[in-house]
């Protein structure tokens, strides 16, 4: 038996010691919010129980069935057809068009706002105090809002229809500056970065060599937080391209105008069914989920940098 | 840290022209590229034949404007897909108002799935020319308009000024179970009042079958009230009222509360799995627009009757009055006042709603007289339906109302937000009237019209 296992085991039996001598009013309050707990994580998880069940089932099964009984893989495999099927394979277009989008968004992003937030954060300039306010109040702006105004300048500039006039807006993450800053003001010691200087490293060197390094956990949170969130957006590329061009957010909603619960009064001849939609709707997160599972060593550590330092 | 430095002042320079170049742009959006040529009754652009055209439709007209685009190889056709207007996300509408900001992009043709469009689109806004060309004043023949069935054109014409045509109609027919009218020994209704009257003596003899649904919120309004030619929702230049006080609107509340009061008119949606599992083979007759047909009755997810079994009649009116009925829906086309190929633009219009392609790609009752008997021909020779189908589709596309209006809200959400819960929660719809007719007025105010 192992150190490990014995203090595993003492921690038990203290545990429950511990919960021997507890009385009524104790248990009550546990009981409470292990009740809240399991509310709540119902409250959530049911919904996501059944859009999960939705594409292994018919029409008619989704409506007339046991929310949470389990279709066949025939179904789904049938409804994965059809929504391939639909308009010729548009929804992979779209899925495309989302990556091409987010991940254009991503690169520009980290490019802008890491060396902008390390510079906030560990170097002394003019007007870096108003460059940080400034930070901090455009991020209170809702991106919605912003819409017409950069629609309008993308209209001028000859970008709208184009995948440009999405990247480029995507790309202002002002939020991404302000962790990064958040990060490097709290992980970084500027000792480190002088010790760096007094070597003989230029500027660009002690950033590159010194400072990235040591940034790849902030580096990984603000490239997620960018991706989900362009990747989720819907306004600004409906704005900003038409047709084969719409993310697959968009393309969603295109689809949800075919389900004729949605839209009855429209005579279609192409129809979405409700399975075929909770299809689109897992596939379109899907992406975003995968590089979180690939990438959740990064965020984590990220997300917890600084919250040790004493 | 020098660096640094000049990297600031950089970023502020290149921040300062960014805001000044916005501020130019801004400044020349309002710029019109259109001249005075009004040989169309607007001013048009430039012309130019060779010009590509930009087409918005939803996906289900897809197939049709693309076969436009291969009939004309020598035409630029670019087919771009979108939501088609669909109810509520107005769409159409907020694409239009940014294009009209910015000066420019306008696409050439779009498909509404909406009737409402022309009370926005037909209208100069805030210094803007009207996105929707005027057809009937030099642009389509008017021989072509005419083939249109009579009354299609009415909700996209102000003023005598045409600026839309229609794809589709969907009036409202009387559906009836042949098999359980035999087996009751009941006659169709062809008035309200032999509704009415077929209702309570269903209640009596045959609880559980049923005369119809009140539960989704276009049956409510288009089906029963319009259909009733009851003046609830009425436009006239830019004044909408609503009475729900009228003898028409009184006799209609009364009747769908009497009928909802004995249980044969009921408040599920006819979509909902409450309606499948509960009313399914026990829809006696109903009142509903022609595109129940593919939506619910063939559809094998819904309803799904076999072949023979239900007949289609026409539509109810008041006894001795004037025969008309209501209308659930139908696609309108608009083309561009800012296109710069009108020609190509009056081409596709008719191409899609008076050609043979528009009867090989029909989804729906064709609004194009010529094409509609062909698809009703067509419709009948499968058989599925009893009765005069095609008769009563013709009788019924003929005679929608026209008092009804168009103005830019719907008449539905009144409805979905007071009355739906009214009747949910087991109250007559004659304890709501006055504040459903508020909403509306409340609604029409909202959106600049007088609302007396």
């Amino acid at each position: 038996m192992t150190a490990t296992d014995t203090a595993v085991r003492s921690a038990r039996a203290n545990g429950w010691a511990r919960a021997k001598q507890l009385g009524p009013r104790e248990w009550l309050t546990r009981i409470f919010f292990l009740a809240v707990a399991i509310f709540f994580a119902l409250f959530f998880l049911v919904p996501i129980a059944w859009l999960l069940l939705a594409p292994t089932k018919t029409q008619r099964e989704l409506l007339l069935e046991d929310p949470f009984s389990v279709g066949t893989w025939d179904t789904l495999v049938a409804n994965f057809e059809s929504l391939s099927a639909y308009q010729n394979g548009i929804i992979w277009e779209s899925i495309g068009n989302s990556a091409l989008y987010a991940g254009g968004a991503l690169i520009i992003t980290l490019v802008a706002s890491i060396p902008a937030g390390y510079a906030l954060a560990l170097i002394d300039f003019k007007g870096r105090a108003l460059l940080l306010t400034t930070t901090l109040v455009v991020m209170l702006i809702p991106n919605t809002a912003l819409v017409l105004p950069v629609f309008l300048e993308m209209s001028a500039l000859g970008l709208v229809g184009t995948a440009w006039s999405v990247i480029l807006p995507f790309s202002f993450f002002p939020f991404g500056v302000y962790l990064t800053y958040i990060y490097f003001s709290t992980t970084v010691s500027k000792d480190l970065l002088n010790a760096a200087r007094i070597d003989g490293a230029g500027e660009f060197k002690v950033f590159w060599l010194v400072a990235m390094p040591l940034a790849k956990p902030v580096i990984a949170l603000v490239g997620f937080f960018s991706l989900v969130q362009n990747w989720n957006n819907y306004f600004l590329p409906f704005f900003m391209v038409n047709g084969r061009d719409y993310p697959v957010q968009v393309r969603i909603t295109e689809m949800l105008a075919n389900v004729p619960a949605f839209n009855p009064t429209s005579s279609s001849s192409v129809v979405v069914e409700f399975p075929v939609l909770a299809l689109a709707t897992l596939l379109s997160v899907t992406p975003v989920l995968l590089v979180f599972l690939f990438s959740q060593r990064f965020l984590v550590s990220g997300m917890t940098a600084g919250g040790l330092k004493g | 840290m020098t660096t640094i430095h000049s990297m600031a002042k950089r970023r502020t320079g290149v921040l300062l022209a960014a805001t000044g170049m916005s501020a130019l742009v801004l400044a020349g959006c309002s710029d019109s590229a259109e001249s005075e040529d009004t040989a169309f009754g607007f001013p048009a652009a430039e012309q130019d034949a060779e010009s590509p055209i930009t087409v918005w439709v939803d996906a289900s007209r897809e197939g049709i404007a693309q076969a436009f685009a291969d009939d004309n190889p020598d035409l630029t056709v670019n087919v771009e897909t979108y939501d088609g207007n669909a109810g509520g996300s107005d769409t159409f509408r907020t694409k239009i108002a940014s294009f009209d900001q910015s000066g420019e992009g306008w696409p050439d043709v779009v498909f509404s799935s909406q009737t409402n469009d022309t009370s926005w689109a037909g209208t100069e806004l805030n210094g803007n020319q009207a996105y929707a060309a005027v057809l009937n004043e030099g642009l389509m023949d008017q021989e072509y308009l005419d083939g249109f069935t009579e009354g299609a054109l009415d909700p996209m014409t102000v003023d005598g000024k045409v600026y839309g045509v229609r794809n589709d109609l969907a009036p409202v027919v009387t559906y009836y179970d042949q098999t359980l009218m035999d087996e009751f020994g009941y006659e169709v209704p062809t008035t309200w009042e032999e509704y009415l009257e077929l209702g309570e003596r269903l209640a009596e003899e045959h609880p559980g079958y049923i005369l119809g649904s009140v539960g989704d919120s276009f049956v409510g309004t288009f089906v029963y009230y319009f259909g009733a030619q009851a003046p609830i929702f009425q436009v006239e230049g830019n004044t909408f009222t609503s009475d729900f006080s009228d003898d028409y609107s009184v006799r209609m509340t009364e009747l769908i509360d009497t009928l909802v009061d004995n249980g044969t008119l009921v408040d599920e949606s006819v979509f909902s799995a409450e309606f499948l599992e509960q009313y399914a083979g026990k829809i006696v007759a109903m009142p509903g627009p022609a595109w129940y047909t593919g939506a619910l009755f063939e559809n094998p997810d819904s309803l799904a009757y076999e072949a023979g079994t239900l007949g289609v009649a026409n539509p109810l009116y008041w006894e001795g009055d004037d025969e008309v009925t209501g209308n659930v829906g139908g696609g309108v086309w608009y083309g561009s006042s800012h296109s710069t190929n009108l020609d190509a633009v009056a081409s596709f219009l008719e191409y899609v709603t008076a050609s043979d392609a528009a009867l090989e790609y029909a989804g729906g009752l064709p609004a194009y007289q010529s094409v509609a008997d062909s698809w009703l021909e067509t419709q009948s020779e499968s058989g599925f339906y009893g009765g005069d189908f095609a008769g009563a589709m013709t009788k019924a596309a003929g005679s929608i109302w026209s008092g009804w209006g168009y103005p830019s809200f719907s008449a539905e959400t009144a409805y979905a937000n007071i009355v739906v819960p009214a009747l949910a929660a087991g109250e007559p719809v004659s304890s709501v009237t006055d504040a459903w007719q508020e909403e509306y007025l409340n609604q029409a105010q909202v959106q600049g019209y007088d609302a007396p």
